[in-house]
């Protein structure tokens, strides 16, 4: 015992660096699959192309403009940004990282899902916007109408996405904006998809933004059911038994998930209070 | 344009041969399992193809890949409390020839290693692998894992004090490692 305490002790950081090459070595390298890599890197970028056109996302909104889930700055289907009168913008920090907030987690089908939005603060020059873009694509996230890190400068981008089980999380709406739209009363923004990414099947995951005011979104489902969600203040905890209309770290807007029940999909959502 | 698509197709080939070996090395660690290793380190690879114009022409294409490497083993294991990788024994974990006593003991001591990083939480384990294997900065290491210097600090100095507190890696280090 006594042996083994002195033995920790002399366990410097380099020893421990030893170590790790040494159990790293154990591992059988083979002939990198160069070929394999760049199909499956095609396919991925075929996915992506595949959910611009066949999400067939269910617009609700009735104010503004967003960008749907597509591959951005690859012309999939979107709404240039609007210049209308500007409310609020994101912070100044989250240039090089996004401020992230999960807006509702569940389980289907065994697999657990969340939704949850990236919020990414305006670049002040060329050198933060290319740092940004670099940074976002580490998170498989691409700007909307942006195709150079200079078009990044002075403005804001959100990503809403979720993740089924294990697969790369899905990009449901998503925009890069000088300042965001204004939203007051019953303006909603909101998009109806199946809930695996690039999935096909009914649109049960509705997802959206209202204006920090909305006290109740109702989300009706195709067989005449509906689902309430109530507004909860920041910091309101995540679990799986409630959708809810939250805030998001950043963001001067409020925003809700409602997923249908099994069999069913989405036919309306609207603000109610 | 064609040519352009060409030989930023034969550029990444070249990146991918060249970074292959590490790649696999750090997403051994990180996952502790051969197969895993490889499924984490091509479809990292996968990504980095998608928005290879832009990483190509970057400064450090290199932390683009550890970010979009980590990134992916984080989401993978973030709602698991304990991952398939923790080696059941060392025959399925390290794939040695095990044809003479030192080659058998070598790999005991990659098995105690391996199975001792794999109890670690996946976060602890990233920042000890990035820090002591990939020898990043806190910085780097930081910016890899998408969080805070201090994350960084604290997440290495549990990993560390975990693995220092296992007694039979303090005695490989007593016998002279694994080497």
């Amino acid at each position: 015992m006594n042996a083994d305490r002195e033995a920790n002790h002399d366990m410097t950081d380099r020893d421990i660096a030893l170590l790790l090459a040494d159990a790293a070595d154990g591992v059988e390298i083979g002939i990198a699959p160069t070929q394999a890599v760049i199909r499956g890197g095609r396919r991925r970028r075929a996915r992506r192309w595949a959910v611009a056109t066949a999400a067939a996302l269910a617009i609700v909104g009735s104010t503004g403009t967003i960008a749907l889930a597509g591959l951005p700055g690859e012309g999939g289907h979107r709404v240039a940004p609007s210049a209308t009168q500007p409310t609020t913008t994101l912070p100044d920090a989250f240039r090089d990282k996004p401020q992230r907030t999960t807006l509702a987690i569940g389980t289907d089908h065994g697999k657990q899902w969340e939704v949850f939005i990236d919020l990414w603060g305006a670049p002040r020059d060329e050198t933060e916007a290319q740092a940004q873009l670099a940074a976002m694509g580490g998170f498989g996230e691409q700007p909307a109408e942006v195709r150079t890190a200079s078009g990044l400068v002075g403005k804001s981008s959100y990503f809403l996405r979720r993740t089924v089980g294990d697969d790369a999380a899905g990009t449901i709406m998503f925009n890069t904006v000088k300042k965001f739209d204004p939203m007051s009363g019953t303006d909603m923004q909101a998009a109806a998809t199946p809930l695996k990414p690039g999935g096909a099947g009914p649109s049960r995951l509705v997802v959206g933004q209202v204006a920090k005011t909305a006290q109740r979104v109702t989300c009706t489902w195709k067989d005449g059911t509906k689902t309430e969600v109530r507004r909860v203040p920041a910091g309101y905890g995540v679990n799986s038994d409630e959708q809810v209309i939250r805030p998001a770290d950043g963001s001067p807007v409020n925003w809700f998930v409602c997923l249908a029940p099994e069999g069913t999909a989405y036919k309306s959502a609207e603000v109610t209070r | 344009m064609g040519d352009g698509k060409e030989a930023r197709d034969t550029e990444f080939q070249s990146f991918v041969i060249g970074r292959w070996p590490r790649l696999m090395r750090t997403a051994f660690l990180l996952t502790g399992e051969q197969h895993a290793a490889e499924d984490l380190v091509q479809s990292t690879l996968e990504q980095v193809y998608v928005a290879w114009r832009r990483v190509g022409s970057a400064d450090d294409p290199e932390a683009y890949v550890r970010r979009v490497m980590i990134n992916a083993h984080a989401r993978k294991h973030r709602r698991r409390l304990r991952e398939f990788l923790a080696p059941k024994d060392d025959s399925g974990l390290v794939r040695e020839v095990a044809d003479t006593g030192d080659r058998i003991a070598q790999a005991d001591d990659r098995g105690v290693l391996l199975t001792a990083l794999a109890q670690l939480p996946a976060r602890q384990r990233e920042a000890v692998v990035l820090r002591y294997w990939e020898d990043l900065t806190e910085t780097q290491t930081a910016e890899a894992m998408g969080c805070s210097v201090g994350a960084v600090k604290s997440n290495a100095a549990k990993g560390i004090a975990k693995l220092r507190a296992i007694p039979g890696l303090a005695d490989m280090v007593t016998s002279g490692g694994g080497k």
